[in-house]
């Protein structure tokens, strides 16, 4: 395969977004919370937490700080900054506006490949963490030739590390984590759902890898009221150890 | 296991009896039991709940009672203080208590400030709490309870003062000292909490229980000293 024959790799092009919207999101962290505490300094009535969501759209779409808090619905700030400090403030929070609708373009262009590239996976995780774990995994052909219980603890390279060292395996790694049927059961099942759900997500990358036929919905139902069985056998914690 | 109202300790975890219905502070699980709701206090974030669990005396001994009037210093955003408000005041301040919580910071007196609004009888002073004339105008009278949580150095020294300017005799003042806020020439944090033990040891406070806060709360032990009732005279 050539140079230029690469980019019709779809590994490839799902790594680079995927990759673009993790890096996206995390300068975005940064630069959100640095606008909502910047904007909140002026805006001392503004409820930083309720409000949080606002505030960086009435900064960047305001032309006073006024007129700003105005849009939040409190009074005007005691102090005005000046007017090279609030030009500051309006492109600071235009980035962090601008960011987030960057990272959703990103992410329905990774909804868009995932769904072609691994529709089973996708139906199964949802596409953007079935991208996710084709690119921790460096591919769908090694993803599809992994063990499940390595696909289990993707995304959970320090603790897979530390358990070399002695320390208890991870039940799961941060993908699969993220799937609500795992972080919000009980503790106390999130292994089994945990080891459960890898083994379906790596038939799942196969079937899209070695060409197999398609899950449906009706597949995918019967995984999670599985799910739920699992759940309804282990009611209880079980007993600490004295 | 109830501590005392408002307060209940189930196994290895505390619950507060919810002043304000349905909403939790800073993310707290809460449940319900019949028409009471209670908020879970994580001992890992508040060094008075750590130390209720750790205390070997009676839990109740070291919390201030319902009704009564408590001053917090270094309140923060005032988890802490929320809980104590919890069952000091009562939804509604219900039991007529005052929690005054002083903060230096303004960023974090905002969010003291607007904790406040929902929970009458929580008075959130903005200023320094080494400052015994900042505070007085905000408390209705010698306090019941003190808690002092600073990361200013000369923690005992301040405590100390404050304790004697505020504290009722009989009145219960905790000290949570945080050795990694005490001057490095002090020696090490083992020496730091000697240093501190030997100032409230000298004080007209009686020290009555040192508690170790270890696996809750790093580089943290907590002092539970008392005002003699004859301290006054």
């Amino acid at each position: 395969m050539g140079v230029a024959d690469s980019s019709g790799d779809l590994d490839r092009r799902l790594d680079m977004l995927v990759s673009a919207a993790q890096e996206l999101r995390s300068s975005w962290t940064t630069s959100e919370a640095r606008c909502v505490e910047w904007s909140g300094l002026f805006i001392t009535e503004a409820n930083l937490d309720s409000q949080r969501n606002d505030i960086p759209v009435a900064i960047s779409s305001s032309r006073t700080i006024s007129e700003a808090s105005e849009k939040l619905g409190v009074s005007p700030p005691k102090h005005l900054p000046s007017d090279l400090e609030w030009s500051s403030m309006i492109s600071h929070a235009n980035t962090v506006t601008r960011s987030s609708e960057i990272l959703d373009q990103i992410e329905n262009a990774i909804r868009e490949i995932a769904n072609i590239h691994a529709p089973s996976l996708s139906a199964l995780l949802g596409p953007i963490s079935a991208a996710k774990l084709i690119s921790l995994a460096g591919g769908r052909e090694r993803l599809a030739r992994m063990p499940s219980g390595s696909l289990q603890v993707l995304g959970a390279h320090a603790a897979m590390s530390a358990h070399r060292r002695g320390a208890p395996p991870p039940k799961h790694g941060a993908v699969l984590f993220s799937m609500p049927q795992v972080s919000r059961s009980p503790r106390w099942v999130r292994g089994k759902i945990a080891r459960y759900l890898a083994g379906k997500a790596s038939i799942a990358v196969r079937v899209d890898h070695f060409e197999g036929e398609r899950w449906d919905e009706s597949k995918i139902e019967e995984i999670n009221s599985e799910i739920e069985a699992i759940k309804d056998k282990f009611p209880r914690p079980p007993k600490r150890r004295v | 296991m109830p501590i005392c109202w408002g307060v209940r300790k189930e196994g290895r975890t505390l619950w507060t009896r919810n002043a304000v219905k349905g909403k939790s502070v800073r993310g707290e699980r809460r449940k319900r039991d019949r028409k009471i709701e209670w908020r879970r206090w994580d001992p890992t974030k508040s060094k008075v709940a750590a130390a209720l669990l750790r205390t070997s005396s009676e839990p109740s001994s070291i919390l201030p009672s319902p009704g009564s009037t408590c001053l917090y210093l270094g309140a923060s955003s005032g988890g802490t203080v929320s809980h104590i408000h919890d069952f000091v005041c009562g939804a509604e301040n219900h039991h007529g208590g005052q929690v005054v919580a002083v903060e230096i910071s303004p960023r974090m007196s905002r969010d003291l400030i607007s904790l406040s609004e929902s929970r009458p009888g929580m008075v959130p002073v903005l200023g320094d709490a080494r400052k015994s004339r900042v505070i007085a105008p905000f408390i209705r009278s010698k306090a019941d309870w003190i808690h002092q949580d600073l990361s200013i150095a000369d923690q005992a020294e301040t405590f100390v003062k404050m304790a004697m300017n505020f504290l009722i005799p009989g009145g219960v003042g905790l000290l949570s000292l945080k050795a990694a806020s005490e001057r490095s020439s002090e020696g090490d944090d083992k020496a730091r909490f000697h240093n501190a033990e030997i100032i409230l040891k000298n004080s007209e406070l009686s020290l009555l229980e040192r508690i170790e806060l270890r696996g809750l709360e790093e580089q943290h032990v907590l002092f539970v000293c008392e005002l003699s009732l004859g301290g006054e005279n």
